[in-house]
């Protein structure tokens, strides 16, 4: 295996990789000057993030691109080992999609509806419970307060 | 067989026994199955950050967060000192790859020069991010509590870039296991270097989680 290797293949090998390492270190360099450029444009972060975040992901994904495919070698094995490494990770999508949406309806509940969750953790002793907002998690505080 | 894999030319005749129809040794194909196992592994602590990030109304701003460099305090430098440790892992992860092709000509001496700068890069980073954390624990970032944000970003930081950083650190272990078992000559003696290529699957798979963890954490 490991003799079969000729002067002219390994050339070719080295020079792939030290073109991949000089495009790895310019989408990360650009990256971090787009950050930097986004955080001049609005210093409070409050600017329109969408298209930027696209980019970022896109660029991210450009450099997994490399670092599996030149690096861990994976564009040069066979077709079948290619296909049996990168077909899982389709799950991801769903998996990402339904926990995002999951995570964004609880902010819902939490903003527009009142519902806190957070408070339900911390130790209620005596009326702790009395600096809660208007949520509907007021109810049972208050009937302990009757009792009194 | 080096020509062979890149023309990819498998048939129906490779499945019926006798031969990897992958056309890789076992070892090498276990490596690559942890390393998709890992990958959910990884992928599901980062859409853990996101969910609660999505979850919740407020969270920290990375700029404000990371613009700390050492030997240069008080001065605002976002996104500075976590860009070099990017690139001392980029570079480590070329290092690595520069000893397996060297491994592929049987270049012993070789091997051991790129895997040692591979090792010293590992444990650069892994030097910077226990500056990084000691420095975000003394500004009051801790499991608890978080003067940036909610305190789940700074549980989720400890949480992912502590796992990350254990993989660096059982990284540079194997690598080193590597490299003295190249350097004795026992590698030479077997006839191949793969345990290099199987040591360097699993840093460039460091690499590439670093790539993950720096979008959601530092960029998104």
């Amino acid at each position: 295996m490991a003799h079969d290797f000729s002067v002219e293949q390994y050339n070719s090998q080295v020079s792939a990789v030290w073109r991949a390492t000089i495009i790895l270190s310019i989408v990360t360099i650009v990256e971090v000057a787009i950050a930097l450029f986004y955080m001049q444009a609005y210093p409070n972060g409050d600017g329109p993030r969408m298209l930027l975040n696209v980019g970022f992901i896109m660029m991210s994904l450009l450099k997994a691109y490399f670092i599996v495919g030149e690096f861990m070698h994976l564009r040069y094995e066979t077709r079948a080992l290619i296909i049996t490494i990168l077909a899982p990770l389709f799950f991801l999508i769903w998996f990402i999609i339904a926990f995002l949406w999951e995570g964004a309806e609880w902010q819902n509940n939490r903003t527009f509806w009142g519902v806190e969750v957070e408070e339900h953790r911390t130790p209620m002793q005596g009326h702790g419970a009395e600096g809660h907002g208007q949520g509907d998690t007021h109810a049972k505080p208050a009937e302990e307060h009757k009792g009194h | 067989m080096a020509t062979e894999l890149t023309a990819g030319n498998v048939g129906q005749q490779d499945w019926s026994g006798g031969k990897s129809p992958f056309s890789v040794s076992y070892g090498k194909l276990m490596m690559w199955y942890f390393l998709v196992s890992d990958a959910f592994t990884f992928s599901a602590l980062l859409i853990t950050y996101g969910t609660i990030r999505f979850s919740s109304p407020t969270w920290a701003d990375p700029n404000k967060v990371f613009n700390s460099f050492p030997l240069l305090e008080g001065y605002n430098i976002p996104l500075g000192f976590v860009s070099v440790m990017t690139f001392i892992l980029i570079l480590s992860s070329v290092f690595v790859v520069r000893a397996v092709q060297e491994g592929h000509m049987m270049n012993r001496k070789g091997v051991v020069k790129w895997m040692l700068l591979g090792i010293l890069g590992g444990l650069a980073f892994l030097g910077c991010q226990a500056w990084e954390w000691s420095h975000l624990i003394h500004q009051g970032q801790t499991l608890s509590g978080n003067p940036f944000g909610p305190p789940a970003f700074g549980q989720l930081f400890f949480l992912i870039t502590g796992f990350h950083g254990f993989h660096v650190f059982s990284g540079v272990v194997l690598n080193v296991i590597a490299c003295s078992l190249a350097a004795t000559g026992s590698l030479e003696r077997r006839g191949h270097y793969e345990l290099i290529e199987k040591v360097g699957l699993y840093w460039h798979f460091v690499d590439l989680v670093w790539v993950f963890v720096f979008l959601a954490f530092y960029l998104l």
